[in-house]
């Protein structure tokens, strides 16, 4: 697929900060695994070898089943707003059916409202002439979902594996890995702060600590 | 009733009211998705690391030590990365809300303004109420968004931000708790490690019955997926040496 469909792709099916969240995950998972495993493997080619598929297969599982959870997780909530819409229209414990309806809605415009107006979109939900229930079938829009989460996931190992490309020596490449990790955890937090009007900089230092904490963590344990 | 009796009952009641007060916490702060999920991801990075250090730690007794450890600060940081992330995600997503409100502000057209407001709302409940019902809210939303707000500069966590934090580890570090008690029941890593995998499973088999419930689906065949999917994790690592059990 060129870069640009990707693009598309992606932008169809995840939005900015789920995407600046699945990448986060891709990079965090590829080096904790990476560090561990990193204790264990012979210092050799073969070693390095084993490290390299090592991080590709755990991104691709840790990507399948992030899709999952995040496709069928929303599944569960899209049930439970209907449970509570249809709890409000029956008048089955309306006013805690409210309460969870707002819950739900409160990410949205309507959370901006004065509390006289959200009682208004409450009562018109309540009257509605109709309501259809959200349909819980995974179908190829979902499938495109997973795949979307699930690329993003994947596509994060590359960098981060890059030394164990090049290097015919675990330590080194570990090492290696662990640098691209932390200046890429920083850029990702400066960017995420920045979609997210936070401190930049801020939110880079702490993101590029946690990889520098994984490293001196493999590094205490006898590791790299 | 002894004086000194009264300080260590409300103490006693305190302490067997804390896991329900948990409960409650966690209930509040996060949906019953993201609590399913967050389970799971606990579940997985607990069995998963756990089968790492098999393979990395060393053989000896003082591997059961070498393993608490490395779990302990594996699911702390862990559930403190989740939980960051999470409250991150929300704080950008009131960012994305906020540039809306301000884009909404300087749209002169009613039209495209009411348009806008309608796209939004697609992703949400609303979007499944008849057509008549819909332009009611957008309509109320139009005529109810706050004006002239001031402009939002600097985004912070909020404090419901902050607790998302404390929801998401708890969470992650409720499957350590349960994981982590082969390890200190039993005198082989080995075995304790296959105890805790098995854990796990189960694990995985109860959380697939419970989205598969809550998610209006075939509750046996989510169990059955779910459990398929641990057994191919600790197989598959079987097979490729990385877990030792």
């Amino acid at each position: 697929m060129p870069l640009p469909s990707y693009r598309k792709f992606l932008g169809a099916y995840t939005s900015a900060s789920e995407r600046y969240a699945e990448a986060f995950y891709g990079i965090i998972m590829v080096t904790g695994c990476t560090g561990m495993v990193s204790l264990g493997v012979p210092p050799e080619e073969s070693g390095v070898r084993f490290m390299l598929w090592t991080a590709l297969l755990v991104n691709i599982l840790w990507g399948l089943i992030d899709g999952l959870t995040v496709v069928y997780g929303s599944m569960v909530d899209e049930v439970a707003a209907d449970v509570a819409v249809d709890n409000l229209r029956s008048g089955k414990e309306s006013e805690k059916a409210a309460d969870d309806i707002l819950d739900e809605l409160d990410g949205t415009l309507i959370g901006k409202l004065g509390d006289e107006d959200k009682v208004k979109v409450v009562e018109v939900i309540r009257s509605a002439d109709s309501y259809d229930h959200f349909v819980n079938k995974v179908r190829w829009e979902e499938i495109k979902r997973i795949l979307a989460i699930f690329s993003i996931d994947f596509v994060t190992v590359f960098p981060v594996a890059i030394p164990f490309i090049f290097f015919d020596d675990v330590t080194q490449a570990v090492r290696w890995s662990f640098v691209i990790a932390t200046f890429l955890m920083a850029y990702l937090g400066y960017q995420w702060a920045k979609y997210a009007r936070m401190r930049r900089w801020r939110i880079a230092v702490l993101f590029s600590s946690f990889t520098i904490f994984l490293l001196a963590l493999s590094f205490a344990l006898g590791g790299i | 009733m002894e004086p000194q009796d009264v300080p260590i009952n409300r103490a006693v009641g305190e302490a067997t009211h804390l896991p329900k007060r948990m409960i409650n916490f966690i209930g509040e702060t996060l949906s019953l998705g993201d609590r399913l999920s967050e389970l799971l991801y606990g579940v997985l990075m607990v069995s998963s690391i756990s089968g790492l250090v098999v393979i990395a730690g060393p053989p000896e007794d003082s591997g059961f030590y070498y393993m608490l450890v490395v779990l302990f600060i594996t699911i702390v940081l862990w559930g403190l990365l989740d939980g960051i992330s999470y409250a991150l995600l929300s704080a950008a997503d009131r960012s994305e809300r906020e540039s809306l409100i301000e884009s909404l502000e300087t749209e002169g057209d009613a039209t495209r303004r009411k348009k806008a407001i309608a796209e939004e709302l697609d992703e949400t409940l609303i979007s499944r109420l008849d057509q008549n019902s819909k332009s009611q809210i957008v309509e109320i939303i139009n005529n109810g968004l706050p004006r002239q707000m001031e402009r939002m500069k600097k985004n912070r966590l909020t404090a419901f931000e902050k607790k998302i934090v404390l929801a998401a580890f708890l969470l992650d570090f409720t499957a350590l708790v349960i994981l982590v008690i082969p390890y200190l029941l039993f005198d082989t890593l080995a075995l304790a490690a296959l105890v805790s995998h098995v854990i796990a499973l189960v694990m995985f088999v109860l959380l697939g019955f419970y989205y598969a419930k809550f998610a209006h689906l075939s509750k046996w065949k989510g169990a059955f997926v779910a459990g398929l999917l641990g057994l191919i994790l600790i197989v598959f690592a079987e097979s490729t040496n990385l877990v030792l059990i």
